[in-house]
């Protein structure tokens, strides 16, 4: 980092900490203050603690969020590992695909898959038409979906870390292990693996950073089993309209968030500062 | 030199094309059991395409490679059972010393006893013992690189292969490389193939260099061959230092030079009288004449001129005389202190050894 | 390339590789695809491929008002969003890259904190704090709350713009006499309007396909168009979204274009 100078960033940076200090610290702020009642009561949290409705949701939220970072960190490598080994321009072509989807709204995503995975819809139709029978599996409003619907969301931003860390990856190393005798299976074990593992980590915190907090997927492709905590803090705020119990929710939530976030930002800066 | 001795690498008619670019004309070259052979040349000569496909890192456009009588031409690597040495040592990260030197007895499937033994035994010959638990990053370049050698001779390969292995270290500690590398290759008695763009690494190194320029193999011959006998400009000019002159051959065995006087040919030269050719004479061999020196021998030649040019750089001074006939001219002189070394527009005289001169090849 | 030796374990690999990859990529692509034809169907009927192509489903959504204001307000929270997160990004990234100053891991961590912190958390934070500013269903709260939530984005790709500049060419500006302000606007500013281009169309889209905060901050007369559409499809799944979807996805293509064409410049040292 270049320093010009220590003194005199104030008013280049005084918008943005004004602006963060009131629409990021100050709401944080109401949640922590609310879910205690002003600090005075801890019933909110007791009361969303003895609720089943509350710990199947919160079961739900640690099942699938790390259950989807798994598998989209699976697709991901996949993906990763095909675009490392194309050349520049190919690369560059091929990133089309995962950045399409990327910048894709989540609604349409979400909108698409009910006419994907429908009663009725193309995977049914097209498996009743092939096997000559009626196809009606369950694939949209249960588990299934918002797995679906999730590992989709995730998969492209499991690939930006891997791909840069298996592009960092010294080509030499792989044609030292090759002269050395070493097979295809062999290197990627013990070269390809562990030289990309920190990428994986990387995606695989912020995927699981990202699918705790999920609202919108669960909301429009999940079943009534599959309510996570994001939709029970919409559920408190607008159906039952207790801000206190709703304002714990998010508060555990947001710890639930910080378990992973917290590593992945230090990881962050461990990669930084070793560059 | 031993003519017995056989073939490990033989390259028949071996070329390379990238697209439309001839990276490497049709070449044979052949590599005997046991020497030290460097591949010396310029950046874009070939001599690393060379190099990659004997190791495999590319196949052939077109011709054989043989390692030990049997083709190769299209096996990949890991079925040549070569080793080689890079010149980013390309350890891997993530794994210690021992680790990085085990790598290719486990690929192999060696028993751990074994592996301990071996990679501790190569580790101790390198001069790392007691360095196995450091992670390439912990080592100095040089270090690296000898983690790097050490992976190389543990599982004893047919050739050991080094790619410019010591361009990334500074001159004192490639210096002092050079010379445990050539240890360790008399000791071991394994083919190398050394690659670098370093004369007088090459020189230093080998029983044989391979001297490439654009694509093609300009000589193949020892050290001493290419010092005293360079073929052509190109050699005589990529090693040592030379003076040129290009001329005439006239009947009395004198070369006309295009300005000044002549140069009496050594009698072995054997060009026609009337062809045009060029000579080299090294600086080294022109000797400047002091009062009192012994009187001129048949095959001396001497010339008068003034001092142009004088540069002091260490053990030796080098000078370029302007001859009176206007022709240029370069020596070097063993150092004397300031007082007694020439100057600049000082008189001087000239001698050389008409059996000094050699007579380059238009170049191809 | 066939300069390569061919090895038969190493080319099944590759092959496996390549058909897994092949898979993943039909999977990511296929609900931003699947949504075109379907917006060219009928509008009685949703089905795929449709039986008959119409233009229906378009004249639909651009003739119902209870489309087209949500479509409009929209575009003008998105629109001053992206202004004002870029005015205010530009100098606050110029200070994260130029300056050291105490704090400043603090307020970056602050500054970034949208991206960790689940988005329903932040919605329900600035729900709650702008019921109390008797903000929540205006205009004026969506911008501000869309403003917070959209910054660390246009800062990360306005930073990395600058990182990339010489910092001598500002510092010779000084010697010669300009103040901090005028070198911005001349030497800073000029060498930076890809970046700013960027930064600002990401912001465009990031605030025009926000759902979870507007959902809840929207009041009746503050529906955007991604609220809408959420609740249409909660609702009725109706084979207008598609068109609406197909839209949408246009746009994401750009966006995309941009973000490719951003990525080569940085992939080749200049």
């Amino acid at each position: 980092m270049t320093v010009i100078a220590s003194k005199g960033a104030g008013p280049f940076i005084a918008p943005a900490a004004i602006l963060s200090l009131l629409v990021a610290l100050v709401p944080v702020i109401f949640i922590f203050y609310n879910s205690t009642a002003g600090g005075t009561s801890t019933e909110a949290f007791t009361s969303i603690l003895e609720s089943n409705l509350f710990l199947r949701a919160m079961r739900t939220t640690v099942e699938v969020s790390l259950l989807a970072s798994l598998l989209s960190v699976v697709l991901g490598y996949v993906v990763a590992l095909h675009l490392a080994r194309q050349s520049a321009r190919r690369r560059a072509a091929l990133m089309v695909l995962v950045l399409l989807p990327f910048w894709t709204s989540i609604l349409v995503k979400s909108y698409a898959f009910t006419i994907i995975l429908g009663r009725e819809g193309i995977i049914n139709s097209f498996l009743s038409w092939a096997l000559g029978a009626e196809v009606v599996l369950p694939l949209i409003f249960n588990r299934v979906g918002v797995m679906v619907g999730m590992t989709n969301y995730l998969t492209p931003l499991v690939v930006f870390p891997v791909l840069a860390s298996l592009l960092a990856i010294d080509p030499a190393l792989y044609r030292a292990a090759e002269i050395m005798g070493a097979k295809p299976a062999r290197i990627f074990l013990t070269v390809t693996l562990p030289l990309s593992a920190p990428g994986v980590l990387a995606g695989a915190l912020s995927a699981a950073v990202m699918s705790l907090g999920f609202f919108i997927v669960p909301a429009l492709m999940g079943g009534k089993q599959d309510i996570m905590l994001a939709n029970l803090v919409d559920f408190y705020t607008r159906e039952v309209l207790d801000w206190n119990v709703a304002s714990a929710v998010g508060v555990i939530l947001f710890a639930l968030v910080a378990i992973f976030a917290v590593p992945a930002m230090l990881l962050r800066g461990k990669q930084q500062g070793a560059r | 030199m031993t003519v017995t001795e056989p073939n490990m690498i033989e390259l028949q008619g071996v070329s390379k094309e990238f697209g439309n670019f001839l990276a490497l004309r049709p070449t044979d070259l052949n590599v005997r059991k046991g020497e030290f052979l460097t591949l010396l040349g310029p950046s874009g000569s070939g001599k690393s395409t060379l190099l990659n496909m004997i190791s495999g890192a590319f196949a052939a456009s077109s011709g054989r490679i043989m390692l030990n009588g049997t083709d190769i031409t299209n096996a990949p690597p890991r079925k040549r059972g070569i080793g080689m040495v890079f010149q980013n040592y390309a350890l891997m990260p993530h794994m210690t010393a021992f680790e990085n030197v085990a790598y290719p007895l486990k690929v192999r499937g060696v028993s751990k006893a074994d592996i301990r033994e071996k990679v501790t035994d190569a580790l101790k010959r390198v001069g790392l013992a007691g360095f196995e638990h450091r992670k390439p990053k912990q080592l100095s370049g040089g270090q690296q690189q000898r983690v790097g050698i050490a992976r190389c001779i543990v599982y004893s390969p047919s050739i050991i292969m080094m790619d410019e292995p010591l361009g990334a270290l500074d001159k004192n500690l490639r210096e002092q490389m050079q010379d445990e590398i050539k240890t360790l290759h008399r000791e071991i008695g394994t083919t190398f193939i050394y690659v670098t763009h370093d004369q007088e690494e090459a020189l230093n190194m080998s029983d044989r260099i391979c001297l490439m320029n654009n694509g093609s193999i300009v000589q193949l011959g020892t050290p001493d061959d290419l010092y005293f006998r360079p073929v052509n400009k190109f050699a005589a000019q990529f090693i040592g230092e030379s003076n040129l002159f290009s001329g005439k051959f006239e009947a009395d065995g004198r070369l006309k030079l295009s300005s000044g006087d002549g140069l009496a040919l050594p009698a072995n030269a054997g060009i026609a009288v009337g062809q045009s050719c060029q000579v080299m004479l090294r600086p080294e061999r022109v000797k400047a004449v002091v009062a009192g020196d012994a009187p001129v021998s048949a095959s001396t030649q001497s010339a008068s001129g003034r001092v142009a040019n004088v540069s002091f750089i260490g053990s030796m001074t080098s000078l370029a005389v302007e001859l009176t006939d206007g022709t240029l001219i370069k020596l070097k002189l063993t150092s004397l202190p300031l007082q007694s070394r020439y100057k600049v527009g000082d008189a001087i005289e000239l001698r050389w050894d008409a059996e000094d001169l050699v007579v380059l090849r238009e170049e191809a | 390339m066939t300069a390569h030796i061919r090895d038969g374990r190493k080319v099944a690999y590759r092959w496996i590789g390549t058909v897994l990859a092949i898979g993943v990529y039909i999977f990511l692509l296929a609900p931003s695809v699947i949504v075109i034809p379907v917006s060219f169907g009928s509008q009685y009927e949703l089905s795929f491929p449709p039986r008959q192509y119409s233009l229906d489903l378009y004249r639909i959504f651009f003739s119902s008002d209870s489309w087209m204001q949500p479509l409009f307000l929209s575009l003008r929270v998105a629109l001053m969003t992206t202004f004002i997160s870029t005015v205010i990004a530009v100098p606050a990234a110029y200070a994260i890259v130029r300056f050291s100053f105490i704090g400043k891991k603090l307020l970056m961590a602050l500054i970034m904190s949208p991206l960790v912190i689940p988005s329903v958390v932040f919605a329900l934070g600035v729900y709650l704090y702008f019921s109390y500013l008797r903000l929540t269903g205006t205009t004026t709260g969506l911008v501000i709350a869309h403003t917070m939530f959209v910054l660390p984005y246009a800062l990360v790709i306005i930073s990395a713009g600058i990182q990339k500049l010489d910092p001598n060419l500002e510092f010779g500006a000084m010697l010669m006499g300009a103040g901090r302000f005028r070198m911005m606007m001349t030497v800073v500013l000029p060498q930076l309007y890809p970046s700013i281009g960027a930064g600002a169309l990401f912001a465009f889209l990031i605030s025009f396909d926000e759902v979870v905060i507007s959902w809840f901050l929207a009041g009746p007369t503050t529906t955007t168009l991604s609220v809408k559409m959420f609740s249409a499809i909660q609702w009725e799944i109706s084979p207008v979204i598609a068109a609406v979807s197909t839209i949408l996805t246009a746009i994401s293509l750009v966006v995309c274009l941009v973000n490719v064409m951003l990525q080569k410049k940085t992939d080749t040292p200049a």
